[in-house]
């Protein structure tokens, strides 16, 4: 049925566009339209770029921290979950996350397999990395080819994301650029700005619908 | 400069004094006017409810109308019937000698305010008028023709005139040609918000610059009773527009 | 158990009922006085220039797209499978129905979670579900609300726009217990905490589809509440329904999208959530579904193609901007369209799909102001889409092999008669002098000082356009004198002696 279909459909959208070619005639292929309109961002330096990104992304409610090394940044992400009252943590699988793993036990954390989507549920926080932040938008960009994260910050509703300062970039069209490998696409893309929301009676904004009710973005690198 | 006068047929049967006033306000910009009886009704009624057929005997009627008259413009109190010129290359099929001439037609017709402010490059005509006004843009002078801060700079420079903006100015009245009597209940509901936006400012008159809006508006005021009263744009351009004071003792 | 849509046929009807219910106007006014408040600092936010150099970039790349539109479909289905999707193609809505109910059936589906998705509202095809022995859940809070209530969306973006709070809150008591005064927190938490059991149970989840890129075979899904992440990230079967329109060339191209959709729609500078996501997942330690299923649907679409005044409408990007600044929308909201498509978009989309002998009134539910082709992120023109379908519907013939040839168009026997008559008066200036003389003296009936005013209003009403206007408003009568009569008597002569002329007595 769905081979025949297809024909048909193709069929038909030839059929109608010959005849548009034959009538009023029809514009030229995609790649005669040219770039897109230059973001002003892309003249920026990494400052301004970090500058431009909290300037997005704090109005919705999200905590950004910066901090220095990774270290440092572990360190706040454990005061995070404490202050929060969290008690079992997901982690993702990410290797600058390892440590802080091993150190939650002590801590008194529970951990949680990123992938145990039946555990996830019952998770307080969920941790993981971004791999780049968006300047024009204030947006994480979560690779789930590079990491494995893609329940671990849905699922838990605290949400808390390491973000490498140098990992801003301008906009949203290199972000995907960047987020093509020789042409090709990740498995999941998953761009995140801000948390889960709606507005869905009487357009009154609740936060933390389905997906997370808060997110906390760490920026670190020296 | 000759100019040919089209005063739209609303004009010409319901509201005559504003076609009056285009004359008088184009001749103190130094036009000199002609008006063509030949030419009685743009055609839009017909177009904008679907019928093609009635409306390009119309348009025919306007186009040889504009070619004997040798006038460099063609100017009207409307936008809406501006706007249906521009229209009229999309009644005839390419390659139809009558598409080439609407084409000519469309691009030497303007809407009064544009053509005095875009085209003569006039906005103070000398005018008086004592009053609060509020400015109604006319949806089809706004969105199809581009006419915004025209009529308000041609306001702008009416004597003693004070100019309150409405709240949405630029929102339909709910008129809409055959729309406002195929859809009566709705197209009141619209109109009512107008309404309540002009009655906010408090304004003597609201002010258009075109009388199809302004029949509307004015017939849902009237109804309900408000004593704000609706005048077109040229009306006020041509100083016919008296202080409120003295209409309510006249 | 979903609701079903009030008769297209009969906007005149709808509109009245829905003018008629207070509650629905004033939550009608704030949502869509809101979303334009929003959109409009959205676009500053951008800049006024750079926005509109967006939109028209957007407009040629769909453009572009559409006109080949075969060679894009193509290389994105072959991107797809190349990523391990599994493509189907349906013809209408009923063959895609049974396409997604056979596939849920292969999937042992008892449960199918769905994200919000106008295509799958426009095939029905939760009712299929159901028909077929599923529990279809629609997880937007919104549609869910919609749901439980046994109703049809009234809104692209705000399913529920026309329901108030203390309703939303009565139904929740109602179905799931919850307290009567529960606030919009706690109705929202009650939603999450079931649907958070639904989407652990579900072995489908079925989404829509917002950008196809063919470049890469990947599909774009934009959303604010994570429903959607849910839908597509946990079930092991993923479903998407894609209309044909959807693709576009260049995985960057989706940045201009992006920038234009949300802003257009709500009013955010982007929504919470975008998954782009290209295949099912390849790693078995990864997360995802295991299978990804895409439907490619026509359903009429191709059919919009051969001229460029429709095929303008396959431009839509389905943001709802044009539905909060239609000044007809705001009075009367989504369902009086009878059609899942509703507002000025749905006015133009809705007749092409169903027919506009079925749909005749649509193109008639506005006043042409062009709100709607002012805040278009993609510059449709639709009030000249709407003039397209009104000749259809007074002078358009079906064409052979029309799917709608069984349909017969309105006869508007007297509406024609009318213009006939109209059009034989204004041909001619005697006629029309004549005629106008005619109506002078004739409507000395009912006007009173210059007006048909309240009283005349009785006697008009066996006119019926007449009585249709005077109802409500006064009616400004025809002038003691025309203008043409003035222009002859005295205006003309005037500018004669300005140029030093004396009439002759003789016109033109």
């Amino acid at each position: 049925m769905s081979r025949a279909a297809r024909e048909t459909i193709l069929g038909a959208i030839r059929k109608r566009l010959r005849e548009a070619r034959l009538g009023e005639g029809l514009p030229e292929d995609r790649d005669a339209v040219g770039p897109a309109p230059r973001h002003r961002l892309l003249d920026a330096d990494a400052e301004q770029l970090l500058t431009a990104f909290r300037a997005r992304i704090e109005p919705l409610g999200v905590l950004v921290h910066e901090v220095g090394g990774l270290d440092e940044a572990l360190e706040l992400v454990r005061a995070r979950l404490r202050d929060a009252g969290a008690r079992t943590v997901a982690c993702s699988d990410a290797a600058a996350l390892s440590d802080l793993l091993s150190r939650e036990l002590e801590a008194g954390f529970q951990a949680v397999d990123p992938g145990d989507s039946e555990a996830l549920f019952g998770a307080d926080a969920g941790v993981c990395c971004a791999q780049a932040g968006i300047a024009e938008t204030g947006s994480l960009v979560l690779d789930a080819d590079r990491e494995r994260h893609r329940l671990v910050s849905l699922i838990p509703p605290l949400h808390i994301a390491l973000l490498h300062r140098d990992r801003v970039v301008p906009d949203l069209a290199t972000a995907l650029r960047d987020a093509l490998t020789e042409g090709r696409a990740p498995t999941a893309l998953t761009l995140i700005t801000g948390p889960s929301r709606t507005a869905d009676i009487e357009l009154k904004l609740v936060v933390g619908v389905h997906g997370p009710k808060a997110l906390e973005i760490v920026v670190h690198g020296d | 400069m000759r100019v040919a006068l089209y005063v739209t047929c609303l004009v010409d049967q319901v509201w005559p004094s504003v076609g009056e006033a285009a004359v008088r306000v184009l001749r103190s910009a130094g036009c000199e006017v002609d008006f063509d009886p030949r030419a009685t009704c743009c055609g839009q009624p017909a177009y904008n409810t679907g019928y093609h057929d009635q409306a390009r005997p119309q348009a025919r009627q306007w186009i040889e109308s504009f070619e004997h008259s040798g006038a460099e413009w063609a100017v009207l109190p409307s936008g809406s019937c501006a706007a249906m010129v521009h229209h009229y290359p999309r009644l005839f099929e390419r390659g139809d000698p009558w598409r080439g001439r609407a084409e000519a037609f469309a691009e030497r017709a303007k809407e009064l305010c544009g053509f005095l402010v875009d085209v003569l490059g006039v906005d103070d005509l000398g005018a008086r008028c004592p009053a609060r006004v509020t400015w109604h843009d006319a949806c089809h002078g706004l969105r199809e023709l581009g006419l915004r801060d025209e009529p308000r700079r041609l306001l702008g420079k009416v004597a003693d005139l004070e100019l309150i903006e409405m709240e949405g100015a630029d929102q339909c009245c709910g008129f809409g040609g055959t729309f406002s009597v195929k859809y009566p209940e709705l197209s009141t509901a619209i109109v009512d918000r107008k309404c309540e936006s002009v009655a906010a400012t408090d304004a003597d008159y609201v002010v258009s610059g075109d009388v199809s809006c302004l029949m509307q508006i004015e017939g849902r005021l009237r109804r309900i009773g408000s004593t704000t009263r609706a005048v077109h744009v040229a009306e006020v351009l041509a100083g016919m527009v008296p202080a409120r004071q003295q209409e309510t003792s006249a | 158990m979903s609701g079903s849509q009030l008769p297209v046929e009969r906007f005149d009807a709808n509109a009245r009922d829905a003018l008629g219910d207070p509650v629905l106007r004033g939550a009608l006014r704030r949502a869509t006085d809101l979303f334009g408040e929003r959109r409009r600092a959205a676009i500053d936010d951008v800049g006024a220039d750079d926005f509109e150099a967006l939109r028209d970039h957007a407009r040629a790349i769909k453009d572009a797209t559409l006109a080949h539109l075969d060679v894009h479909l193509e290389r994105f289905v072959a991107q797809a499978e190349a990523r391990g999707a599994k493509v189907h193609w349906a013809r209408t809505g009923d063959e895609a129905c049974e396409l997604l109910a056979g596939l849920c059936a292969g999937a042992g589906a008892k449960t199918v979670v769905k994200s919000k998705s106008m295509t799958t509202e426009e095939i029905e095809l939760g009712a299929a579900l159901e028909a077929h022995g599923l529990r279809s859940i629609e997880t937007d809070l919104g549609e869910w609300i919609i749901q439980q209530a046994g109703e049809v969306p009234s809104h692209i973006i705000v399913p529920a726009i026309h329901k108030t709070k203390a309703q939303i809150a009565a139904l929740f008591a109602d179905k799931l217990g919850t307290d009567p005064e529960a606030d919009e927190k706690a109705l929202t938490a009650a939603a999450r905490d079931v649907l958070r059991r639904e989407f652990a149970a579900a072995e489908v989840g079925i989404s829509g589809v917002n950008f196809a890129v063919a470049e890469t075979g990947s599909i774009l899904i934009l959303e604010n509440e994570g429903n959607a992440r849910f839908t597509t990230s946990l079930p092991k079967v993923h479903i998407a329904v894609m209309g044909i329109e959807k693709v576009v060339p260049r995985f960057e191209d989706l940045a201009v999208f992006l920038k234009l959709l949300p802003r257009s729609g709500t009013g955010q500078h982007l929504t919470s959530y975008q998954s782009i996501l290209t295949g099912p997942k390849q790693d078995p330690s990864a997360d995802g579904p295991e299978e990804l299923h895409i439907v490619v649907l026509d359903n009429g679409r191709s059919r919009f193609l051969d001229q460029a005044v429709t095929r303008a409408s396959l431009a839509c990007i389905r943001c709802g901007a044009c539905l909060n600044a239609c000044p007809v929308y705001q009075q009367v909201g989504g369902h009086a369209y009878g059609s899942v498509y509703p507002g000025p978009i749905g006015a133009v989309i809705t007749p092409q799909l169903v027919g506009v002998g079925k749909a005749s009134q649509l193109p008639y539910a506005s006043s042409l102001c062009g709100a709607c082709r002012e805040v278009c992120p993609v510059r449709i023109d639709i009030p000249a889409l709407l003039l397209h379908l009104r000749q259809e519907v007074t002078e358009g013939h079906e064409p052979s092999g029309s799917p709608f040839g069984a349909q017969r168009r309105p006869a508007k026997r007297g509406e024609r008669l009318g213009f006939r008559l109209w059009s034989f008066g204004v041909r001619g200036r005697l006629r029309y002098e004549w005629g106008s003389a005619l109506a002078r003296f004739g409507q000395r009936l009912v006007v009173r000082g210059g007006y048909v005013g309240k009283v005349g209003a009785l006697l008009s009403r066996l006119a019926p356009p007449l009585g249709a206007w005077t109802g409500t408003r006064d009616l400004r009568g025809l002038a003691p004198r025309s203008f043409r009569a003035r222009w002859r008597q005295e205006l003309r002569h005037q500018e004669l002696r300005r140029q030093g002329l004396t009439p002759s007595g003789g016109e033109r």
